[in-house]
């Protein structure tokens, strides 16, 4: 017991205080006696804290304080009665602590118990429970829950008869629960219980009352154990009890056949009259001997069950006045014959005593006289009606199992020993293609399929060995034609009374077809995974419970799983939550019955955002209603960004064209400005002040043609001059001029590789094209401290090489590339970076056409210009030019 | 002073070429299409042809293709539009099919005299 969870936080300070208090008090007021009443509401104080140990701290720290405060008080007076104050105080103070903490020793063992009695209740390995008055649930073990499968929250508060099964709660509220109001303990109730997952499981239930003081009762405790498992072995036991009834039955029905021995004794009788007479009357038939006038001479015991009349009585009777005229009259024959001198046996019937039809079987020995002639005859006669019974039942019994092995639509056939059939039926005849003359001279091992003999044999051994009971699989036949059967067969043995193998029984159903069907059907599975693997879509199934039941090898890629691990879970399992809950209405939508089309967008494994294009497609079973839905979906990423790239071209080609139509016609308009003006300068005289406006004139037009001439760079038609030029060189002369335009706090890198190759192209413009990615790059900076790389080298360039951009050739190219750690460029910026005009300076700071005049260049070179850009963390544009063909070189 | 036919079929260019060249003294003939200026120069001596590059109907390269045909030795320098020197493959024809100077819009009168001298000069 944890003393500090039941520590009240506030009683020390609290008790502290009021000491300190008392002890002040003490001393500045001269309290006398009555100084000690408040030290034992201190002690009083005790009784709070869950450990006695602190009324006796307490009650320290109070005789402490009386002695010190008595010892300092202003009281003075005589001494002895200082003494006597101060006794008095201690006196009741210990008076106090000591009863005080001998209550509180009660009530910590009784919380001990409390608490002994609870962990017992709750951790004791059976199922115990508690109900209130009115039938509920107030407490249970902690193995009752794990039995029935609950939570203690869920169980709390409940009715137990809710948890009973339906009979076991009639036999409840009917007879049991009364039965303990009333005697207050019951023992040994079989009930049912019902778990949390439906299970019932056997219990036997023994619960006492607990009752409160007035005698009611207001809580039982019952003591429940599960006998599910002892039910079990009882009905296990029953079976075998039958089984064993069963073979006492069928010993019965062969010891039946021993009566027929008894007909052996006939000869005995003759033999010896003397024996006859003593075995007579122990035989359990009816022995008489009658004269040749058919009066009786002699009767055995038996008659007095066969007719109920005393064997002496009938000493000299007829025949007739014994058996009756009907009986008399059925062995009227039999008489003549035996009197004739021969022997003579039938059989008749006959009610007994007791009016039961009896069977009998009877023999008539003639008795011969010295001299040869007949005297009389000994009648012998059998009850034979149990035989008859037991002939007539089993000649039913073998009719059945005739019939139904004959007719039965199973193979079946019995088979000895050494795998040879004894009888086959006509099914398995036809099944395996032999006739049954044939199959009853094969071995059997020779139609089973060469693969399977091994494991065959195997069984057939063990089975007659006695380590199997029965054998049941599929196993492939062969068959007369040659044709494979796949049979479900169950094989076991026969065994006689005593326990002793008489030979095996074997049955089997053709499974060929459904072997076929499984089989074609695993291939048409095999076949739809083979192309849908190998088409570059991702496809699944899902039912209509939003679980997969298929999906091929790149649905399993794109979620980083095998198809096998992804089949049979939940769609929200696989895709995540999120994800789950945006599609959900397209699912809801399929599953209703419409083909449903939608792009998607998704973060694959790696993180990479990836575009689809997803199709849904119901599937309806032949009622019409949706099972499942057919998903195809494509990734669509490398489309979008080519699209993207496309519409990106096509706007600055657009562009171009506008600008280079503009700059054409303002061409035409510039040429009068400038070529008049110039003419006009030169006829005012050297003092007109028109001359100064008239320059002025000409200064606009010339910066009108150098902007129109820009534009054109951008546009459709600069005239480049165009030759083979050493890249590497090209490049590097333009750089000369770095330190003219790179400030100081810009530190460049340089790589050029003097290797890159030759470019048909126009020197001027692409060190134009230099220059403008270099200003960019200083601008990026802003002034501040950073890096310029600059590096050109040759690559191949690939015909899906996305970085190159999509309308280059495959091939091999010079790569400028320009970069810089300046402020970088959002997507926003990146989106118009090459558009002429655009700018993110102020107006009047840049004319927003260094890159669409570069871009012009570039393309107009038959090459690419690409940006890269991260906000924050700089930019690096790559410009790709065609390299020419080696032979162009010579 | 020399004989020289200006073909452009903007009335503007026409009016420009002329008066730099009628102040430099030269004798100034005009068309205003490219058959116009074939047709002229088929009846008359000239010791230039200017002509514009794009023009509506017979366009300024077929022009200095025919008047190429009637006097093989003809002077003709070809105008463009271009910022420079007009469009690349537009004035590489013009240079193959042998057209003497070129010339880009727009272009300063002292430009203009300079290249007509050259194409007059002998040799």
């Amino acid at each position: 017991m944890n003393v500090a969870r039941h520590l009240k936080p506030w009683l020390v300070p609290l008790a502290a205080v009021l000491a300190v208090a008392v002890f002040f008090a003490d001393l500045w007021l001269p309290l006398g006696v009555a100084g000690g009443v408040p030290y034992v509401l201190l002690v009083f104080l005790g009784w709070s804290f869950p450990k006695r140990g602190a009324i006796f701290v307490l009650a320290g720290t109070a005789t402490v304080l009386t002695a010190v405060g008595y010892l300092y008080s202003p009281q003075g007076g005589i001494p002895w009665m200082v003494m006597a104050n101060r006794g008095l105080a201690l006196l009741a103070i210990w008076g106090t602590a000591i009863p005080l903490a001998l209550a509180k020793k009660t009530q910590e063992s009784m919380q001990e118990s409390g608490e002994r009695y609870r962990k017992l209740y709750h951790d004791t390995p059976t199922m115990l429970h508690s109900l209130d008055a009115e039938g509920r649930l107030v407490g249970v073990s902690d193995y009752w829950l794990g039995v029935m499968g609950y939570e203690r929250g869920e169980v709390i508060g409940r009715k137990i008869v809710e948890f009973l099964s339906e009979e076991s709660r009639r036999r409840a509220l009917e007879t049991v629960l009364p039965a303990l109001m009333e005697t207050g303990r019951i023992a040994d109730v079989p009930y049912q219980f019902v778990k949390k997952n439906g299970e019932v499981i056997d219990v036997l239930l023994s619960a006492a009352m607990e009752m409160d003081e007035a005698g009611k009762p207001f809580r039982s405790l019952s003591v429940v154990t599960d006998v599910t498992e002892r039910k079990r072995a009882e009905e296990a036991l029953r079976k075998a009890h039958d089984d064993l009834e069963l073979r006492v039955f069928e010993r019965t029905r062969e010891l039946t056949g021993t009566l027929s021995e008894l007909r052996q004794t006939e000869s005995a009788l003759r033999e010896s009259e003397e024996r006859m007479r003593l075995m007579a009357d122990n035989l359990p038939a009816l022995v008489v001997s009658l004269d040749k006038d058919h009066r009786y001479r002699f009767a055995n015991r038996a008659y007095r069950d066969w007719f109920g009349k005393d064997p002496e009585k009938i000493i000299g009777l007829h025949a007739r006045e014994v058996l009756g005229k009907h009986v008399h009259d059925q062995t009227r024959a039999a008489r003549d014959v035996v009197l004739g001198g021969e022997t003579v046996r039938f059989d008749g019937s006959r009610p007994d005593a007791s009016g039961r039809l009896r069977h009998w079987d009877a023999t008539y020995i003639p008795e011969h006289g010295q001299s040869g002639e007949v005297t009389g005859y000994f009648a012998l006669v059998h009850d034979i009606t149990e035989r008859k019974r037991a002939e007539k039942a089993l000649r039913e019994s073998e009719e059945r199992f005739r019939s139904g092995f004959q007719y039965a639509s199973a193979g079946m056939a019995m088979i000895d020993r050494k795998g040879c059939y004894i009888s086959v039926n006509p099914t398995l005849c036809g099944m395996l293609g032999y006739t049954e003359d044939e199959l009853l001279r094969v071995d059997r091992i020779d139609i089973i399929h060469p693969e399977d003999k091994k494991v065959a044999a195997r069984d057939f051994r063990r089975l007659w060995e006695g380590e199997v009971e029965s054998v049941r699989t599929v196993r492939r036949f062969r068959r007369k034609d040659g044709e494979t059967l796949w049979g479900e067969m169950s094989i076991s043995m026969v065994r006689d009374a005593d326990d002793q193998p008489l030979y095996a029984f074997g049955q089997i159903q053709d499974v060929t077809d459904r072997k076929r069907i499984e089989e074609a059907l695993r291939d048409s599975e095999e076949q739809m995974r083979v192309i849908t693997d190998s088409v570059p879509a991702f496809i699944g199934y899902i039912d209509s419970t939003h679980r997969y039941r298929f999906v091929n090898k790149h649905y399993g890629h794109l979620h980083g799983a095998k198809p096998e691990e992804i089949v049979g879970k939940h769609v929200s399992e696989v895709i995540g939550e999120e994800l789950y809950k945006k599609i959900l209405p397209y699912r809801s939508a399929v599953l209703e019955g419409e083909v449903v089309t939608f792009e998607n967008e998704v973060v694959d494994t790696q993180g990479n955002l990836i575009y689809q294009d997803a199709t849904y497609i119901p599937h309806f079973d032949d009622s019409g209603s949706v099972i499942g839905f057919f998903a195809l979906i494509i990734d669509i990423t490398e489309r979008k960004r080519t699209e993207e790239e496309r519409r990106r071209e096509q706007r600055l080609t657009a562009l171009g064209n506008m600008a280079g139509g503009i700059a054409h016609n303002l061409n035409n308009l510039l040429l009068p400005i400038q070529a008049l003006s110039e003419m006009a300068l030169e006829e005012f005289p050297k003092a007109s002040p028109l001359r100064e406006d008239m320059r002025r004139v000409v200064r606009s037009s010339k910066s009108a043609k150098e902007l129109v001439g820009r534009i054109l760079q951008f546009g459709r038609g600069d005239w480049l001059v165009r030759q083979n030029i050493n890249v590497c060189a090209t490049v590097g002369d333009a750089l000369d001029l770095l330190p003219t335009i790179v400030p100081p706090t810009v530190k460049p890198h340089i790589h050029l590789d003097p290797d890159t190759g030759m470019v048909f192209g126009d020197a001027d413009q692409i060190q134009t094209v230099v220059m403008n990615l270099i200003l960019n790059a200083v601008d990026a900076m802003e002034g501040r401290t950073g890096e310029l790389e600059i590096s050109l080298s040759a690559v191949d360039v690939g015909d899906t090489d996305v970085e190159a951009g999509s309308r280059l050739k495959a091939g091999r190219y010079a790569r400028l590339s320009v970069a810089d750690n300046g402020r970088g460029m959002d997507t926003e910026i990146l989106e118009h970076v090459f558009e002429p005009f655009f700018t993110t300076k102020d107006i009047g700071e840049g004319s927003g056409l260094g890159l669409s005049s570069a871009y012009g260049i570039i393309t107009q070179h038959g090459g690419s210009i690409r940006v890269a850009s991260t906000p924050g963390e700089g930019s690096r544009f790559r410009v790709y030019l065609p390299l020419s063909e080696p032979r162009a070189l010579h | 002073m020399a004989r020289i036919l200006i073909i452009d079929d903007e009335e503007n260019v026409r009016y420009v070429l002329r008066r730099i060249l009628d102040t430099a003294g030269h004798e100034v003939l005009e068309a205003a299409d490219g058959g116009q200026g074939i047709e002229i120069s088929k009846s008359e001596e000239l010791d230039l042809v200017i002509t514009d590059i794009f023009m509506p109907e017979v366009e300024g390269l077929e022009t200095l293709r025919e008047i190429r045909k009637i006097h093989p030795d003809q002077k003709i320098m070809v105008i463009s539009g271009g910022g420079k020197s007009g469009y690349l493959d537009v004035l590489d024809a013009a240079v193959l099919l042998g057209a003497t100077e070129q010339i880009a819009k727009p272009f300063s009168p002292s430009e203009l005299l300079a290249k007509v001298d050259h194409c007059l000069a002998p040799g």
